[in-house]
């Protein structure tokens, strides 16, 4: 099932580019210009994705995907999306060490206190290695 | 060329450069050791840390880490059967059985003598090779370059393991993927959808934190499990020295295949390591006893997986085609410092490549005394729980796609190719080929068109260039190879 539905969307994208490329200028005689290269890569794509496509519906696979830990992997991505808007915000500090501490603490529980010391003792170790001694700036404080 | 390498030799022990290489090689070890950190997410996650310092330091610390990494992978494989990267799990079915028997010890010595060995062989052959191949790589032209890197494509469907199809699909997503961005000849935007961060393309730095740091790391999150413990005693790792003469042989010779396979676009230790231990089992006079815990079975697949090193350099620095996963991250690493690696890095920067080469000289040694005389430390670092190490590698890869430009968007790209990586893995597409594909991608595409011009449209100048005829009938042979091999099998099952 799910390599039905991969192969559907690359085949989405295939046709997309194909009549994207429809649009794109031609300059020069003997240059091809910036279609040829991405249309025979979309006619290629699509005769690739409906191959996988046709294996697939002959050799039916168990579907492997909401397996056990997925739950786990959904909360994650989803934590991460936060992290990554609250980065803005509320600057790396502050939001790296909320970061660490819910998800050490999502992941399993230990003792509040050493998680807690292992989430700031680390952003503020990155903070220093990457901003004081490798001058390479972070997302600057928000409050 | 001796004079370069005393050159080189004098700038490796500068006491600071020396310092990186040192942490480089311990860190390597640190992360190979730990199962689910792999070679390439750790230098991809310390390649920001290199873009503030000068090209040659930062190259030795993320050599080091590649070296160290692809090396510890067999301390896992061997204490806990479980390969700490995929390069060693060749090792794991010699190494555990030994270690079973309570000589672990001697396992690990024989396993850092072997990488050693694999390492040095590897670093001589790319010193004397690449020199060579950089002189005949000047006189490439548009035609040649676009038949090298069809070429580099032509092994994804080698390297796709179980489901070439896959991988060939993944390599040509990659590639339509590579021209998002400003046309290479005439700068007309494509596929950018009106954003102004698209104009150039995606860096593939992200792409790669992405798809081997994140996606890994997400992976870990779902095999979440508490910390193990090691059960052997680690005792006489030096024993390991007095079985040299039984393992010399195996070891050179798969340190000189493993250089072979690097060199290869795309085929990396993995394959090394496998290819070194089916060999090693061939030519031995008691194949039997592979998988037993003989010596020789963990002294060929990692002679095998680090002769890789040296050799994935190779083309690297002649032609600026990446040999394998982590020389992708290196090549985007010297760009970043503003170096094109290809035959002009010889001779324009003729004293960093030499740098290099003694960098991995000094390395492999440095190596080789870190695990016989500290391998009990190292060993130490696999009782760190996986479930507070795994948010930090969050972080890390955060912090490295943010630092190289202070670029959100970026983060936001290694975020997308972590959560498409994911799923790739989840669903046996390989991740690698996409990376293959961003970068000869562009290569391909604009050294075709230059060709084209070159030609006044004619597609024969691929054909009647020698040098690009050449390749391309290689490029041909190397992808069907796979289909053919499977064809042949099947015929046979059918008898």
């Amino acid at each position: 099932m799910a390599d039905v539905l991969v192969s559907a969307a690359f085949a989405f994208i295939s046709i997309f580019v194909f009549f994207s490329t429809g649009r794109f200028p031609e300059l020069n005689i003997n240059d091809p210009g910036p279609a040829l290269f991405p249309k025979m890569l979309s006619v290629i794509l699509l005769v690739l994705s409906v191959a996988l496509l046709l294996s697939a519906v002959f050799k039916r696979r168990k579907a492997v995907f909401f397996e056990h830990g997925w739950k786990k992997v959904l909360f994650t991505v989803l934590l991460l999306l936060l992290y990554y808007f609250s980065l803005d915000i509320l600057g790396f500090l502050v939001s790296t060490s909320l970061f660490l501490i819910i998800l050490i603490r999502y992941l399993e529980k230990r003792n509040l206190l050493h998680d807690v010391a292992i989430s700031v003792g680390f952003t503020f170790l990155i903070y220093s290695v990457f901003q004081l001694l490798l001058n390479v700036p972070l997302p600057e404080f928000g409050i | 060329m001796l004079s370069h390498l005393f050159y080189g030799l004098a700038k490796v022990l500068r006491p600071d450069i020396f310092l990186l290489l040192l942490l480089g090689v311990w860190g390597g070890i640190a992360i190979g050791s730990l199962p689910g950190l792999t070679a390439t997410m750790g230098v991809a996650l310390l390649l920001p840390v290199t873009f503030g310092m000068e090209p040659e330091a930062g190259m030795l610390l993320l050599l080091g880490i590649y070296i160290g990494a692809i090396y510890g992978g067999s301390v896992s494989a061997i204490l806990l059967r479980t390969p700490g990267t995929p390069a060693a799990a060749a090792t794991a079915m010699d190494g555990f059985e030994m270690a079973k028997r309570g000589e672990a010890g001697k396992a690990l010595g024989i396993s850092t003598t072997a990488s050693f060995i694999g390492g040095i062989v590897s670093t001589l052959m790319l010193i004397t090779i690449s020199p060579i191949l950089a002189k005949i790589a000047l006189k490439f032209s548009a035609p040649e370059y676009f038949a090298l890197a069809i070429f580099g494509l032509s092994i994804i469907s080698s390297i796709s393991g179980k489901s070439p199809l896959k991988g060939i699909i993944v390599g040509v997503f990659g590639l339509l993927v590579s021209t998002i961005g400003m046309d290479p000849m005439t700068s007309y935007p494509r596929f950018t959808f009106g954003n102004v961060n698209l104009l150039n393309g995606f860096s593939f730095i992200p792409v790669m934190i992405g798809l081997f740091g994140l996606a890994q790391a997400l992976y870990n999150v779902e095999e979440s499990e508490q910390a193990v413990k090691i059960q052997q005693k680690v005792e006489g790792v030096l024993s390991a020295l007095s079985e040299i003469k039984r393992i010399l042989g195996t070891a050179v010779r798969s340190a000189v295949m493993g250089t072979f396979i690097g060199i290869i676009p795309g085929a990396g230790a993995d394959i090394a390591a496998f290819v070194s231990y089916n060999e090693a089992k061939r030519w031995s006079k008691h194949p039997e006893k592979f998988g037993t815990g003989i010596p020789e079975g963990i002294a060929a697949p990692e002679a095998g997986n680090n002769g890789v090193t040296g050799g994935a350099m190779i083309p690297l620095l002649t032609l600026g085609i990446p040999g394998d996963a982590v020389t992708a991250i290196l090549l985007g690493a010297l760009m970043i410092q503003g170096l094109q690696p290809g035959p002009l890095l010889f001779k324009e920067h003729g004293e960093l490549v030499y740098t290099i080469f003694s960098g991995l000289l000094v390395g492999n040694v440095l190596m080789l005394i870190s695990g016989l005389l500290g391998i009990r430390l190292f060993i130490k670092v696999l009782s760190v729980p996986k479930n507070i190490l795994t948010p930090l590698i969050f972080v890390l890869c955060i912090v490295g796609s943010y630092a190289m430009n202070n670029s959100f968007f970026d983060v936001g790209v290694m975020l997308a190719s972590g959560v498409i990586g994911y799923i790739f893995m989840k669903l046996d597409f390989p991740a690698s080929p996409i990376i293959l594909a961003l970068i000869l991608g562009p290569m391909a595409e604009s050294n075709l068109r230059r060709s084209l011009i070159m030609s006044g449209g004619n597609y024969s100048i691929f054909f009647t260039r020698p040098i690009s005829a050449f390749l391309l009938t290689l490029a041909l042979i190397t992808f069907i190879t796979p289909f053919l091999k499977d064809f042949i099998k099947r015929k046979n099952l059918g008898n």
